[in-house]
């Protein structure tokens, strides 16, 4: 069951943001005050996707079409563009905007409510990626602690605020019908689950053969989400083993 | 037309102002880098579509890497703080034994890119020479950046970080070798013995 809250709240919940992210060292480091309880949570989060999440994905993969599969893909990757016009919005990047605004008639339109992706077959611009964590980044918040969180796995405290807001942002639940409501969530499980199976041999890679997953996890995910936000590599951050 | 020749008046000075920076040795240029990664990434995409079996195709990166990667460089960082007690023969060893298992290792990932494209996108000048940027692109899927870090530090024209969305594979293995060393007590001549089948 979704409990609904008054879009009110809000602003509140950015403030709390904005005055809760623990002020860490500068950007390009590791901010891991809490390694030992994120150890637990990510040998707890280990157990889940040997046992549970690898074995059902690949199920998921032998039992369902590419086709189905892709269409699965493409609704929740459809579903989710309102949500990032609202972000991009908030980030004042009306290109952003414009280009996922576009998206969204045109897949809702021609591409029979976002089951098929007509958009990139025509050509046009890619989707934009964006979530309220980049949105909180813009405006300033520092990227605060790393977290294992149970479940979703990497995240820093400002994405794990984003998160919550996100979820609770949800501008979709005011077009959809309660009954189309109950499918997103779902759907959004059936998603993570294809790409579990899709990027098996990457994700088993990193957390079966690395010989410290946990800190293997930690560098990818914090590398790969300060590009995110930042739209590029930072040259000042680049590797120099010419130093000494 | 203004725009013209302002353009070409500021690439003039450009040139005279590199020509005076760059001093007698002929520095890198942002075209032989390009140039070099594109070599490279042509290199790569030619073992993964040849359908050699993967023994094979590990033997082909092992010496796609050797002949473009300043291997020796990437190794010593590799090993961090520990190359400083290491002795000239282990750091030979553990240098062979590292290029066997990053070529292993991220042949394993590329054989993945069966059936994309790669194209190269344009490079940005860093403090040790360029930052060129690539596209990986699988049909239908949303394109992923690979940058590949070129200097000529070493003497020669050499790449020595890859960088997938972000993701420095240099970083990447500083740690991954750190915490081998750390699991093995420090010692080296085990980290050394460990990587020679280690993928």
């Amino acid at each position: 069951m979704k409990i609904r809250m008054p879009h009110s709240l809000l602003p509140l919940i950015g403030a709390v943001a904005l005055t809760a992210c623990t002020a860490g060292p500068p950007d390009q480091e590791i901010f891991d005050p809490d390694e030992a309880e994120n150890r637990k949570v990510h040998a707890f989060n280990k157990a889940l996707d040997r046992n549970l999440v690898a074995p059902v994905a690949r199920g998921y993969g032998k039992a369902v079409p590419v086709r189905a599969d892709k269409a699965i893909n493409n609704l929740a990757n459809h579903l989710a563009i309102p949500g990032e016009i609202v972000n991009s919005t908030l980030q004042l990047n009306f290109e952003d905007v414009v280009i996922n605004t576009i998206r969204f008639a045109t897949n809702t339109v021609f591409g029979l409510g976002g089951l098929f992706d007509f958009a990139t077959v025509a050509g046009m611009e890619e989707d934009v990626d964006t979530d309220f964590g980049k949105t909180l980044a813009v405006y300033g918040i520092p990227e605060g602690r790393y977290l294992e969180v149970p479940v979703f796995g990497p995240r820093t405290e400002r994405e794990a605020y984003g998160i919550v807001v996100d979820y609770l942002l949800d501008p979709l639940g005011s077009f959809l019908p309660a009954s189309a409501q109950k499918v997103t969530y779902p759907l959004y499980v059936v998603d993570k689950l294809g790409d579990r199976n899709e990027y098996d041999d990457a994700i088993s890679g990193v957390l079966y053969e690395s010989e410290d997953s946990y800190a293997t996890a930690r560098s990818i995910y914090l590398q790969n989400r300060r590009f995110d936000i930042g739209g590029t590599v930072n040259l000042d951050d680049l590797e120099d083993p010419y130093a000494n | 037309m203004r725009i013209k020749s302002l353009l070409s008046r500021r690439s003039l000075l450009g040139l005279i102002v590199g020509l005076f920076l760059a001093g007698p040795a002929a520095a890198l240029s942002q075209a032989q880098a390009e140039k070099l990664i594109g070599a490279l990434t042509n290199d790569i995409f030619r073992t993964i579509n040849s359908g050699k079996s993967e023994g094979a195709m590990y033997r082909d990166f092992e010496k796609i890497f050797s002949k473009y990667a300043d291997v020796p460089t990437i190794a010593s960082s590799s090993l961090g703080v520990a190359r400083r007690s290491a002795t000239p023969a282990q750091m030979r060893a553990y240098t062979k034994a590292f290029q066997g298992y990053v070529s292993r290792k991220y042949g394993k990932r590329f054989r993945e890119f069966i059936g994309a494209k790669i194209e190269v996108r344009g490079a940005r000048q860093t403090k040790r020479g360029y930052l060129v940027s690539s596209d990986v692109t699988f049909k239908g899927k949303k394109p992923f950046v690979v940058e590949w870090q070129v200097s000529d530090a070493s003497g020669r024209d050499k790449m020595f970080d890859i960088i997938i969305e972000g993701i420095s594979m240099l970083r990447l293995e500083r740690e991954e070798i750190g915490s081998m060393l750390d699991r093995r007590g420090g010692d080296i001549n085990k980290l050394i013995a460990h990587l020679k089948t280690a993928s």
